[in-house]
């Protein structure tokens, strides 16, 4: 375990590494500058302003000089929001990505789990073809089509929530609810998929023989290994929920971690948009060493083996 | 496509006894009465898509004086805020977002099948090592690289397929792969070696049709992916640039006018989400009808 844990920490740092070196390449090859704004700047102020924030060097030495700074574990100042370091917006920002991340995803797993083993043991009723149509529904009304109809109803219509911002303590709830409805139909299918094929193994046939009640049979037995596709999601799942933080970010005008990372992507904010990428990366990396551990803990055959999935 | 000459090529008489994997599909997938309606409704969007604009205003005329009003007689879905044609922009909107979707998926599809084919027949330390990377790219949120990409450079819809091509083709490559790896311990693939048979031949001559059923399927999946990416960039404002409208922009466009103007979101988010839908279940079908399997 020892050695696989090390081994996942080197492997973390050369996709660090990766990530930053690619992303550093790509800000600095594309044209246009921070300061090449709509306002015309005299030259003197242009040349001031570059000298200032080191953008005179050499695109290696820039590179040397964010690499160090990275090593130090500072991502630089922000071109744009004058005087405020990345690490500070990034401190202000993350939290409020992280409550609705979170809440998102207890959501999906909430509504999902439940109703994708339902659906299973009640295959072919009626409950079964409405919560697989259901998911299915889920799945195709994408998160940027749910997300303004949700704030549509809910908070201008029925003015329970605000329809966008981050004002209230509620403010989280629109928002979390449609990042997790569509993991929700997802996580639902695939829970479906799993407990179905679990559910003609033998040794369920086997508990049932025993004698035990359905409940322990499905709840005890079955649901465990039922849910490992479940669990193998839980990666690309996590990626997806921060991808879709931006978008969802954007519907409900949120100033969270995926809110500025457009901004500075489009603003040209060279170290917010690096660092920012960083950021992301760094918890992915962070996320995927979860997600081996939950699936170890749920599944003996990868334990045996040291951690090493397959 | 439906005669697969290729595979029973040689095996006339097996046809006509229609014992072929291909009819045997497609009678299992014309049994599927979902799949099928799914596929009436898509065949409707894209012809509507592609015809339809010819009866109806042009997308770009303008009516300042009209402005945006509801669904009428004149105009089926009502009109924007200047007075445009809401279903003409739909369907021309429409043709976009398909025109991405076929071309990014496609750009995808020459990605995924060369990758999976070359890891499973080289097989080994090869195959383990590039199914790794695909293994790590799997957790990665891309968004990220192409929203950085598509804000830096240049806008184009050359750079929207290529960006969305290179991440919708990891499970492609991994489906390719698993079917390969049985392929080449089979006997006609080891009488192709025995043969002499350069590698790309083999490859190209041998393998690859074999795989097409499982690449169809995953093609038709992927589409929606690839749909749905292209939206959320031009939902973002970095795909699709106005006045070009697609269904991402449309969606837009109508989320910021939903207060007084419902129906403007609405309509274009019905059309979206019903293509995507009836492709998905379309792709269900498909993946029941051959019996592939989506899983490692």
């Amino acid at each position: 375990m020892l050695v696989f844990f090390v081994r996942r920490l080197i492997q973390a740092a050369v996709v660090l590494l990766v990530v930053f070196t690619i992303t550093f390449a790509m800000v600095r090859l594309a044209p246009g500058g921070p300061f090449a704004g709509e306002r015309v700047v005299a030259a003197e102020i242009l040349a001031a302003q570059e000298k200032a924030y080191g953008l005179d060097a050499s695109i290696l030495s820039q590179y040397g000089r964010a690499l160090g700074l990275l090593l130090r574990g500072d991502l630089g100042p922000s071109y744009v929001y004058e005087g405020r370091s990345v690490n500070d917006l990034i401190g202000d920002a993350f939290p409020i990505s992280l409550i609705i991340g979170f809440a998102g995803f207890a959501i999906a797993l909430l509504i999902g789990l439940p109703l994708g083993v339902l659906a299973a043991v009640r295959k072919n009723t009626a409950l079964d073809h409405l919560a697989s149509g259901g998911a299915m529904l889920g799945i195709c009304l994408p998160s940027f089509v749910l997300g303004p109809i949700l704030a549509l109803i809910f908070g201008i219509r029925l003015n329970w929530f605000n329809a966008s911002g981050w004002y209230d303590a509620s403010d989280w709830f629109l928002p979390a609810l449609t990042l997790g409805l569509f993991y929700a139909a997802y996580i639902a299918r695939l829970a479906r998929a799993g407990m179905l094929e679990v559910l003609s193994l033998d040794y369920i046939r086997t508990a049932r023989a025993k004698g035990l009640a359905e409940s322990v049979v499905v709840g005890k037995h079955a649901l465990r290994r039922a849910i490992l596709p479940v669990a193998s999601f839980l990666g690309p799942a996590f990626a997806g929920l921060i991808s879709g933080s931006i978008v969802i970010e954007r519907v409900f005008q949120i100033p969270g971690l995926g809110y500025h990372f457009v901004g500075a992507a489009m603003n040209r904010d060279y170290y917010l948009a690096q660092g920012t990428v960083v950021f992301y990366a760094l918890l992915i990396v962070l996320l995927n060493l979860v997600v081996d551990l939950v699936h170890a803990a749920l599944d003996p055959r990868i334990r045996e083996k040291g951690g090493l999935q397959s | 496509m439906t005669r697969g000459g290729d595979i029973d090529g040689g095996f006339g008489s097996a046809r006509m006894r229609s014992t072929s994997p291909w009819r045997n599909a497609w009678r299992r997938m014309a049994a599927n009465r979902l799949a099928c309606g799914c596929l009436w409704l898509l065949l409707l969007v894209v012809t509507g898509c592609l015809f339809g604009p010819a009866f109806l205003p042009g997308p770009d005329d303008q009516n300042l004086a009209l402005g945006a009003s509801p669904p009428s007689t004149g105009h089926w879905l009502g009109t924007d805020s200047l007075g445009r044609d809401l279903l003409a922009r739909c369907l021309v909107g429409g043709r976009l977002s398909l025109l991405v979707g076929l071309v990014a998926t496609l750009v995808a599809l020459v990605i995924g099948v060369t990758y999976g084919m070359l890891a499973g027949y080289l097989g080994g330390r090869t195959d383990a090592v590039m199914m790794r990377v695909v293994d790590a790219l799997y957790g990665f949120p891309f968004l990220i690289f192409v929203i950085l990409m598509t804000t830096l450079f240049e806008r184009s819809l050359l750079l929207l397929f290529v960006a969305i091509g290179a991440i919708e083709w990891l499970t492609m490559a991994r489906i390719v792969r698993g079917q390969v790896l049985t392929l080449r311990e089979m006997e006609f693939v080891v009488a192709a070696e025995a043969l002499g048979q350069a590698t790309p031949r083999i490859l190209l001559g041998h393998l690859l049709p074999n795989v097409l059923g499982p690449v169809i399927v995953y093609t038709t999946l992927t589409v929606p992916a690839v749909m749905l990416l292209e939206a959320v960039l031009s939902f973002l404002g970095l795909g699709v640039q106005p006045p070009d409208a697609s269904w991402g922009v449309l969606i837009s466009e109508g989320a910021q006018s939903m207060e007084s103007f419902p129906w403007l979101l609405f309509f274009p988010a019905g059309f979206f989400s019903l293509t995507l839908f009836s492709l998905n279940l379309i792709g269900d079908g498909l993946r029941d009808a051959f019996d592939v399997r989506s899983e490692k």
